[in-house]
């Protein structure tokens, strides 16, 4: 059976989680990371990620962070990197417990290997003993929005009970994707009611008579729009607008016309 | 009558002593489980060129009838090639240039020891060799700004000897001052080429993190090149795969690369595996299966089929890059087996197409052309992409519907669930 490696690298203010795969290609990771009692974390980056595509976006929940995802293709090599953590260390606690205490690993991994089966490969997941951060430095600016990105518009029976949904997805190469957020309107370049969604989203206009503008957020707040759907004009409709243009010169010009005199 | 006997006895005392001067006995490929009748021997060097050498070889009868407690037996014939050549990134610095190359995957019994980089200022070589060892990257440093140079990178097996060798690629590095080429012409610009061979005229698809990014034609030499600027640094897995004319699809290839700012990267020495198919679904046992598929043109190709032991074959591509053979199914057992193909031109060769299944049973069975055969395409567009991952993102660790479940069964593992196996699945299948 081929192993595989998840393992952590400590790199100042930062804990990076790193896959090897030297010699068999492997599609999909999975795992638990059981944060130390004494850390309190900052921020979860996933830029630069070796998944393409999170299943779980790995998120803080009781104490644990959850992740799953895949990277299409599949990956051999070594050094991959997963996800970032940066921590920060609650104070007072003497050197001593720190080394006893603040150990991390993977739990419950997973490795699939790329054969089309999911074959599960064997994984090792090496402790490593936490150095005390160093909090005063701070993370790396990032002032660059996520990829571009085309939001599609699917159907599919199996889903929403065969209504329209829309699914998205981009990456960010410095601080990682936050959120995606969805707006429905006619008129959004006057301002929208912006919805944080997730792919696939339900989209509420089934009838795709108004713009849809899906936005992805990244963690230092850089935002990427992009347009899922944009409703085309109809001759009537053309004809509609017309006439009401037409009718406000019209207007205008009468209005006009009545002060002059 | 007695110089006819003086004659023989004097011919029988010059064949002795020829073969006590040639030390071949039958005795020496002799064994206590086995022994080998008549052997041949080549001459030393017989077997040997500039880019192979042939240290050995013992004959078998058939495939997997030999065995040996002290060394390692592999069925298999070893002018086959069971290497793919490594695909190299190069990405010009300030006088240097970054490396970084596809993990040469062997087989049949061949294991990887490591990487030697080789370097020169001339197109073609002669190269300077570094052994760098068995590692997928390497930053060349002290280079002159300016300068185009060119790097080939060189497997090595356990013992060290040279078993593949990538395509050239090459970069000019910059200046401290700023300025000058990336990795082979850029300036300033952030962004990646890639280069390699599909078939005639094939359409190619590159996939930017598992995203549509852009689709080119082949020339009619099946080379391909495509270039992506205005990229941001960073990691990025591309992709890339190629259609032939029946629409059927090469492996993905895949290769991640960290992109620098204001430097143009080369990945360059593609070779996109064989498209592959099979006439019958069902072959009765002892009938032929034709093989067939696309590739580059005028290529050997060699067939994998998958039986107790591996079985292969060769064949040729022809004008248009197409192959086919028509395989002989007497040696397989009765039951599921696969097939893939890789293909082979001057010192480069490809990774394995896809796995195509066929049963070996009872009767002829062709097989029936379906719109959408991919597992992992739960909508049915023919595509695994985004919208299927959504949808079964959607489904995942929640009880299926009685409609997902058929979908599930039918394009997924089966197990009534989906779970990280569903998903692998799809990365396998994926087309985006």
């Amino acid at each position: 059976m081929p192993n595989s490696k998840l393992f952590f690298k400590q790199d100042e203010n930062s804990l990076k989680l790193f896959l090897d795969s030297p010699t068999e290609k492997v599609n999909a990771v999975a795992g638990e990371i059981s944060l130390p009692t004494d850390f309190v974390l900052s921020q979860i980056q996933t830029g630069n990620s070796l998944i393409n595509f999170w299943v779980e976006k790995p998120s803080l929940a009781d104490g644990k962070i959850i992740f799953s995802g895949i990277i299409p293709g599949g990956y051999q090599g070594t050094n991959g990197l997963i996800l970032n953590l940066t921590l920060s260390k609650i104070q007072g606690l003497s050197l001593k417990t720190q080394i006893q205490r603040e150990s991390l690993k993977v739990s419950n991994a997973q490795v699939l290997l790329h054969d089309g089966l999911g074959t599960r490969v064997t994984v090792e997941t090496p402790e490593i003993i936490l150095e005390p951060f160093d909090t005063a430095l701070a993370a790396a600016v990032d002032n660059i929005p996520p990829e571009e990105f085309i939001p599609l518009v699917a159907v599919d029976s199996s889903l929403f009970d065969g209504q329209k949904f829309l699914v998205f997805q981009t990456q960010d190469k410095q601080s990682g994707v936050s959120h995606y957020e969805v707006c429905e309107s006619n008129f959004a370049w006057f301002g929208c009611d912006w919805q944080i969604a997730e792919s696939p989203h339900l989209i509420i206009n089934q009838n795709l008579d108004k713009q849809i503008e899906v936005k992805a957020v990244d963690l230092a707040g850089n935002e990427r729009t992009a347009t899922a759907f944009s409703p085309t004009w109809s001759p009537a409709d053309y004809a509609f607008w017309s006439i009401i243009i037409l009718v406000l010169i019209l207007c205008l010009l009468a209005i006009k016309k009545f002060f002059r005199r | 009558m007695t110089s006819f006997r003086q004659l023989f006895f004097w011919l029988a005392c010059l064949t002795a002593l020829l073969l006590l001067g040639s030390g071949v006995w039958a005795e020496e490929y002799t064994a206590p489980n086995f022994r080998v009748l008549d052997p041949v021997l080549a001459p030393a060097g017989f077997s040997t060129s500039t880019s192979f050498q042939l240290f050995g070889s013992l004959g078998e009868l058939g495939l997997g009838l030999s065995t040996a407690g002290s060394f390692g037996l592999r069925s298999a014939f070893l002018y086959y090639p069971v290497v793919e050549t490594p695909i190299v990134s190069a990405t010009a610095g300030v006088e240097s240039v970054a490396l970084s190359w596809s993990s040469v995957t062997a087989s049949v019994g061949w294991t990887v020891g490591g990487y030697n980089v080789g370097q020169s200022t001339v197109s073609d070589g002669p190269y300077s060799y570094t052994s760098v060892g068995n590692v997928t990257s390497s930053t060349r440093t002290g280079l002159t700004a300016g300068t185009t140079y060119y790097f080939v990178i060189r497997a090595e097996d356990a013992f060290g000897n040279s078993i593949a060798t990538s395509t050239q690629i090459s970069a000019v590095p910059t200046s401290s001052g700023g300025g000058g080429g990336g990795g082979g012409g850029g300036g300033g610009i952030t962004g990646v080429r890639l280069s390699g061979r599909a078939y005639p005229l094939s359409q190619v698809t590159v996939l930017k993190d598992g995203q549509l990014a852009i689709t080119t034609i082949a020339g009619p030499d099946s080379r391909f090149e495509v270039s992506f600027t205005g990229l941001s640094s960073g990691s990025y897995i591309f992709a890339v795969y190629s259609e032939d004319e029946a629409a059927r699809r090469s492996s993905l290839f895949t290769f991640p690369v960290t992109l620098s700012s204001g430097a143009m990267t080369n990945i360059g020495g593609i070779f996109l595996s064989p498209t592959i198919a099979v006439d019958k679904s069902e072959v009765k046992q002892g009938e032929n299966i034709a093989i067939f598929g696309q590739t580059v043109a005028d290529s050997v190709v060699t067939l994998a089929v998958n039986s107790e032991e591996e079985i292969f074959v060769q064949t040729l591509s022809d004008n248009d890059g197409v192959y086919l053979h028509n395989f002989d199914t007497t040696p397989l057992a009765l039951g599921d087996h696969s097939t893939k193909s890789k293909a082979a031109i001057t010192t480069e060769i490809s990774p394995f197409s896809p796995l195509v299944g066929f049963r070996v049973g009872v009767e002829d069975v062709p097989v029936t052309p379906g719109a959408c055969p991919l597992r992992g395409d739960l909508n049915s567009d023919c595509r695994v992409n985004l919208i299927d991952f959504s949808i079964a993102a959607f489904w995942y660790r929640r009880p299926l519907d009685v409609g997902f479940l058929l979908k599930e069964k039918e394009k997924l593992n089966g197990d009534g669930r989906v779970d990280l196996v569903d998903f692998s699945i799809m990365a396998y299948y994926w087309t985006g």
